[in-house]
């Protein structure tokens, strides 16, 4: 009787190892995967058209008698196994729009999980990945577990808590306090203290059980991998689900959050997948081909212009530069700040376009200089001056006059030090006369634009914030201060633009009815606006509430 | 002729042990200890006292004796182990007096006469020697101890064998070196 019963449960296990087996090799070949849908109201209804339970079993009469003919195949090891007709997933969808707002974009797809790849003792693992121009990022997983497997997984913490029960902590557990309580008694009645209180909890402690302690300890990590062979995560998962396998669809809609990149148009999302069995992988699968975000922003809605301005350019240019030095006597004993000083002067100049006419440096004499005559302060100017001249080597590339004078109004820097102030006297070549007016490009208007297409928004505000054109409301709404961009756009004549920005600005506050007036006046201005509301869920939102068209 | 060749053995112990007293002995709490063997009144009830002084954290002296006048059952099966005993012991404690392990020596002198344990016969006579000893003090209390201790004892003994447990005609005299287990002991030990 225990020999058929053995027999039994053993023929039983075999059975299910190969059945198991055989799914797999069955999945492998039927290329069973999962689906990726963009939208979050997608119709599954067409794949319960697919769904297995729908194929109906063979039914067949036989002299009168009832029998139910299964579909089957025999796998691998010679086992007839029992089987469905499994379609791959359905994909609704392979593109949508995500908007960009604040900097960020928001990407909410479906992962839908057929029946076939669910069972209680797996764990299906899902790596999506998104693929911004070259470069492929892979965002947090979602799991799918069986709740035999999760059971498996519980069992061995349970095994690992268990032999973490076994380390002891209490300190005092490690001691013999008894004893340690009665040498002390007996220390304290004598008097001695001649042990100190550390030898005697060292000589009471109980060694062995400390090593061993010690032991188990070193042995934490090594256990945990030997009792926990899949961990339950935490991190780097969107979600570890425990599912109930009742033959239903899954489907997990993922949200992902990403920082908007300038120049980023499209992102795609793919999808690999790994199932395991009591930690060990027994399938991976590739997802279907990817589901592909076009970003769009509010920058579009922007001008890319160019602004000038109005400056006076004058004939005559100075620039000036000041430097340290220190003296000995009459000399300059280090010369290289000086020349440092004059380089950027000449450059300066150089980079302009300018012709350099003349230099002039002035001192100021050091305080231990102190009271000096007239005559004598003459001569210590001019040779100041040769120092200085002599220090400047190289620098000027060609003939300058350069005039020194004692400057009464240049304080002593210190005791040791003298403060040079150099002017650079140069002129504009090819202006006649003292000043003319010229019209040049705002390159701060420029650099606010570039900003702008940068995704740099607060920098782009701070620089188009003082020119109240169409660009500022851009800057304005990219960082929801609505109330702000309406204030621009109030004051700028009509146009298709205007209006829609208008209607986004008050759809944004809650003004859904104003919103949609503005957002009428814009498709009527500009029909194609329409079709723009199809990049902004605000809008798309209104037109949708307010049955907003072009007829 | 016993006496003649055993009291200038003990008379050189005794004044070892005086010299050891002298080396060892440093300023201590001096606790005395007073301990009785259990085990031996269960040797056909030996009266026995211990009385031991700590000289100093790693060493104390002892001194100690058995007695037994008692005799059992009557004519042939009679039974007994008559003796009396003293010694003089020191012991060193790796961790401190009375308490933990220990490992001793002593000096001990017996006057025996045993008869009827393992023979008819009856030997009564002297031994003495010098025996040594190991065990461990269980604190129980602040003022009370649990000793267990085994040694052996070696010397010399000489004896006259008689031929019945009471009395009968002497077979011989005996004089050699022995050497047994000695100091089984399981003691209570109270400690002021």
């Amino acid at each position: 009787m225990k020999h058929r019963t053995l027999t039994i449960l053993l023929t039983a296990f075999t059975a299910s190892s190969c059945s198991m087996q055989g799914r797999i090799d069955h999945i492998r070949e039927c290329s069973t995967g999962i689906g990726v849908s963009a939208s979050c109201k997608t119709d599954f209804t067409g794949m319960e058209k697919y769904d297995s339970r729908h194929i109906p079993d063979t039914t067949v009469f036989i002299d009168g008698e009832k029998f139910y003919a299964m579909q089957a195949y025999m796998d691998s090891s010679g086992t007839v196994v029992s089987t469905s007709v499994l379609k791959p997933a359905v994909v609704v969808a392979d593109f949508r729009n995500a908007a960009e707002r604040e900097g960020k974009v928001e990407l909410l797809f479906d992962i839908v999980i057929p029946p076939s790849l669910t069972d209680r003792k797996w764990q299906i693992r899902l790596q999506p990945e998104l693929y911004m121009g070259k470069d492929t990022v892979w965002i947090d997983e979602v799991l799918i577990t069986g709740h035999e497997y999760r059971e498996w997984q519980m069992k061995g913490y349970r095994r690992f808590g268990n032999f973490m029960d076994r380390i002891i902590t209490d300190t005092s557990a490690l001691r013999y306090k008894r004893l340690i309580e009665i040498f002390l008694s007996r220390m304290a009645e004598s008097g001695s203290t001649e042990i100190g209180y550390s030898d005697i909890t060292g000589h009471y402690s109980r060694h062995q059980r400390i090593r061993a302690n010690r032991k188990r300890m070193a042995r934490k990590e090594e256990m945990f991998r030997r009792y926990v062979k899949s961990p339950v995560r935490t991190a780097g998962i969107k979600t570890d689900s425990v599912v109930g396998c009742n033959g239903e669809s899954i489907v997990y809609p993922y949200r992902h959050t990403l920082e908007a990149m300038p120049g980023i148009k499209s992102v795609s999302i793919g999808i690999n997948g790994t199932i395991y069995m009591y930690g060990k992988e027994v399938y991976s699968f590739a997802g279907p081909e990817p589901v592909t975000f076009y970003i769009s922003s509010i920058t579009s809605l922007g001008e890319d212009c160019e602004k000038y301005i109005k400056t006076i350019l004058y004939r005559n240019v100075v620039h000036r530069s000041s430097a340290y030095a220190e003296f000995d006597g009459d000399s300059i004993t280090d010369g290289q700040e000086i020349r440092s000083a004059m380089k950027r002067l000449v450059k300066g100049a150089s980079e302009e376009g300018l012709s350099i006419d003349s230099l002039v440096i002035s001192a100021g004499f050091p305080s231990s200089y102190g009271e000096m005559k007239a005559g004598i302060l003459s001569d210590v100017t001019d040779s100041l001056c040769r120092s200085i001249m002599a220090s400047m080597g190289g620098v000027m590339d060609r003939p300058v006059r350069i005039y020194c004078e004692q400057s009464d109004t240049l304080p002593p820097a210190s005791s040791d030090y003298s403060l040079i102030k150099m002017s650079l006297y140069s002129q504009r070549k090819g202006i006649g006369k003292d000043s003319i007016h010229v019209t040049t490009k705002d390159t701060t208007y420029s650099e606010g634009i570039r900003a702008l297409k940068m995704k740099e928004y607060k920098k782009a505000l701070s620089i188009l914030k003082r020119y109240g054109d169409i660009n500022t409301a851009v800057a304005y709404l990219s960082l929801d201060y609505n109330a702000s961009a309406i204030a621009v756009l109030e004051k700028l004549p009509a146009s298709a633009k205007r209006e829609y920005m208008l209607a986004l600005a008050h759809a944004r506050e809650g003004r859904n009815n104003t919103a949609a007036g503005y957002l009428r006046k814009s498709i009527e201005m500009d029909p194609r606006m329409l079709f723009r509301c199809n990049l902004d869920p605000e809008m798309s939102w209104l037109q949708q509430k307010y049955n907003i068209n072009n007829q | 002729m016993m006496n003649r060749q055993i009291f200038p053995f003990l008379r050189i112990s005794a004044i070892a042990v005086l010299i050891f007293m002298h080396q060892a002995a440093r300023p201590a709490e001096n606790k005395i200890a007073l301990s009785t063997n259990l085990l031996g009144y269960a040797a056909l009830a030996t009266i026995n006292a211990d009385i031991g002084i700590a000289l100093q954290r790693h060493w104390s002296l002892h001194a100690g004796g058995r007695y037994n006048p008692f005799s059992y059952g009557h004519g042939a099966d009679r039974f007994h182990i008559k003796q009396g005993s003293g010694y003089l012991q020191a012991r060193y404690w790796p961790w401190y007096s009375f308490s933990g392990w220990y490992a001793g020596g002593k000096l001990q002198f017996s006057r025996f006469n045993t008869g009827g344990i393992l023979s008819g016969k009856t030997r009564q006579g002297d031994a003495a020697g010098f025996g040594i000893e190991g065990g461990y003090a269980l604190m129980l209390g602040k003022s009370i101890n649990l000793e267990f201790s085994i040694g052996i004892w070696s010397g010399w003994t000489s004896f006259a064998e008689y031929s019945s447990p009471r009395c009968g005609p002497m077979e011989r005299e005996v004089r050699k070196f022995f050497i047994f287990p000695d100091d089984v002991k399981i003691s209570i030990q109270i400690l002021f």
